[in-house]
């Protein structure tokens, strides 16, 4: 049981480091394109507002989006752990 | 103060009094008063978890800062609520699964000695005050301003509020308060830019001229680099924005109030699409300022923009509106204080008297006495604080608590729960490192060290605003290192460890 225990850990964790990795790289390329590349970030005439705004915006729904995929894949994650205990009891 | 004004302050006083007595009669066990007993939904804690956030900064200093300087005020934002994926997918669960009552519960779990829960509570204790004090502070002179009460009345009214609730009421009191802040507030804000957007007949375009025509910085207004010129502090301040929300105790301490770590997901989930949607519409709220007052008027009443948010109020609703908006700022205060409030007595009733002083054996009766009368005491504290603070500018404290959070229990929060190595010499290295690097940097500052208008008159240090880019790898490296003084723990009470704060299957080491 306990090697179980240890995959389901091991499943989520590999899928919480990844989506870190993502959220971290994601939310400095900001300030980072903001210093380095600041001619793209005042670029208007491909998306019609400065893209500085438009990846500002794109934080707020990466931000939703990733909560609301985290909290389904945690779902299932609850009930695979949940079947676990009760193999265990039996 | 007009009658309108005083309508809506006396309203909210019943209201949230009503409120107290409600919880008051509920709050009979330490359960309750600390964490209402788990009794809360997700929706409802995510309602709490947003009004114990947004704070008076977040409201009016956002606000402000859009208004004045643009872009620049919008990474606040951003920084505020990227951070709950940190509190999310890191810390949230793991702290439901191992906590009872403090952020002292979840470290002690793994190192339970009395060292470690001095750290805790006097770490919890600093960062809840450093952010109590200053709120309070702020909260005196916005009043005075907005509702034309001194300074003192002010601060005497939302002190003894505070207190009232968090002593009588609990966390349920608390909770509740923030929830109804958190409905009023967001209610405020929309009717807000609803009116802007009628006003410019719902053409953005129009709003983008005006905000243009309003402001002193042209087009480059909506481009970064009016607030921050140096690349080291928009990086820093980022760093202390995403991970200090994970080292405040006000905030983790929501996890236990609800019944499982579905509800604590739902909770973290509902905050971050109401700040989100909070943080839209301050964004249009401070365009709105900008461009129907015009800098130069927002600059002048007040030069931090604060005030911004009130004058477009009465700018286009006159008395009534900004009576409802000064009103909601009133709440806004008064929910926040309220949870730092019942923040810094769990650490010291709960960790300190109950674990260190009692050994764990207080009653519950004596535990709830002690609860009590360590809020009233910490009431009593912030006011004299902020009486006596109130011609000094320590509102700059309530953006650096989260660089001293991020500094100190974020790194030893995060080793304890996922790095096996780690151990009780790291988390007291870290968390001593971590707290005095980020106060040590404050001190030296140009916040505190300045030849004209500092509290020390003197040059500064070093010329970051931020500090976080310093502190916070100092406090994980000062972890780091101080666990490879130690001997690692052996393999299988880490594994019961980890099990039971991964999956809440209780191993047996620590009871809750």
């Amino acid at each position: 049981m306990e090697k179980l225990f240890h995959q389901y850990i091991k499943k989520k964790q590999r899928f919480v480091l990844v989506s870190v990795i993502c959220i971290f790289l994601f939310y400095f390329s900001l300030p980072l394109s903001l210093i380095f590349f600041p001619q793209l970030m005042k670029n208007n005439k491909d998306f019609h507002i400065f893209f500085a705004w438009g990846y500002a915006f794109l934080q707020f729904f990466m931000t939703w989006f990733i909560g609301w995929v985290y909290t389904r894949k945690a779902k299932y994650w609850d009930e695979l752990l949940e079947r676990m205990k009760q193999e265990e009891k039996r | 103060m007009n009658i309108t004004y005083f309508l809506f302050f006396i309203c909210i006083v019943v209201c949230t009094l009503i409120i107290t007595y409600w919880a008051a009669k509920k709050s009979n066990t330490t359960s309750q008063f600390y964490t209402a007993a788990g009794s809360l939904t997700g929706t409802q804690n995510g309602l709490a978890i947003a009004g114990d956030y947004i704070s008076a900064a977040s409201f009016l200093g956002i606000i402000g800062a859009i208004a004045l300087y643009g872009y620049d005020g919008f990474l606040y934002s951003i920084g505020f609520l990227v951070s709950y994926l940190i509190v999310l997918l890191l810390v949230a669960e793991p702290i439901h699964h191992l906590g009872k009552f403090s952020l002292g519960d979840v470290i002690c779990a793994r190192f339970p000695s009395t060292k470690m829960r001095w750290m805790m509570a006097v770490s919890s204790f600093i960062i809840s005050i450093l952010y109590l004090i200053p709120q309070l502070v702020a909260a005196g002179l916005l009043i005075r301003l907005l509702l034309d009460i001194n300074y003192t009345a002010s601060v005497l009214v939302i002190g003894s509020l505070m207190t009232i609730y968090v002593a009588f009421g609990g966390m349920l009191a608390t909770s509740w308060v923030q929830i109804i802040k958190t409905i009023v507030l967001l209610g405020g804000v929309f009717l807000l830019s609803l009116i802007v957007f009628s006003r410019i007949q719902w053409n953005i375009s129009d709003l983008i001229q005006r905000v243009e025509e309003g402001t002193v910085w042209g087009e480059k207004y909506f481009l970064a680099g009016q607030l921050f010129d140096s690349p080291i502090e928009i990086i820093s301040l980022s760093l202390a924005l995403i991970l200090g929300t994970a080292g405040l105790p006000h905030i983790l301490i929501r996890m236990y109030t609800v019944r499982d770590t579905t509800e604590v997901r739902r909770s973290i989930l509902t905050a971050t699409w109401i700040i989100g949607s909070f943080y839209f519409m301050t964004l249009i709220i401070g365009f709105g300022a900008v461009a129907f007052i015009g800098y130069q008027r927002l600059f002048d009443v007040d030069s931090t923009g604060n005030l911004a948010a009130p004058l477009l109020a009465q700018e286009l609703g006159g008395d009534f509106l900004l009576a409802f908006i000064s009103a909601i700022a009133f709440t806004t205060i008064v929910a926040v204080v309220a949870g730092l409030v019942i923040s810094a007595t769990t650490a010291f009733s709960h960790d300190i008297y109950h674990h260190i002083i009692k050994k764990g054996n207080s009653t519950e009766q004596e535990q709830l006495k002690a609860a009590q009368w360590t809020a009233l005491a910490i009431g009593i504290i912030a006011v004299l604080f902020a009486l006596g603070l109130e011609n000094v500018n320590v509102t700059f404290l309530v953006s650096l608590t989260f660089t001293v959070a991020a500094s100190s229990n974020f790194p030893v929060l995060l080793f304890t729960l996922y790095w096996k190595r780690f151990n009780e010499t790291g988390a007291i290295a870290g968390m001593i490192c971590g707290l005095i690097t980020s106060l040590m940097l404050l001190l030296l500052g140009p916040h505190v060290m300045d030849p004209n208008v500092g509290w020390i008159k003197r040059e500064a240090f070093h010329s970051l605003y931020n500090p976080g880019i310093f502190a916070i790898p100092a406090g994980f490296l000062s972890a780091i290192i101080g666990s490879f003084f130690a001997k690692p723990e052996p393999h299988d009470v880490f594994w019961r460890f980890y099990q039971k704060a991964h999956t809440g299957a209780d191993a047996g080491r620590d009871e809750k």
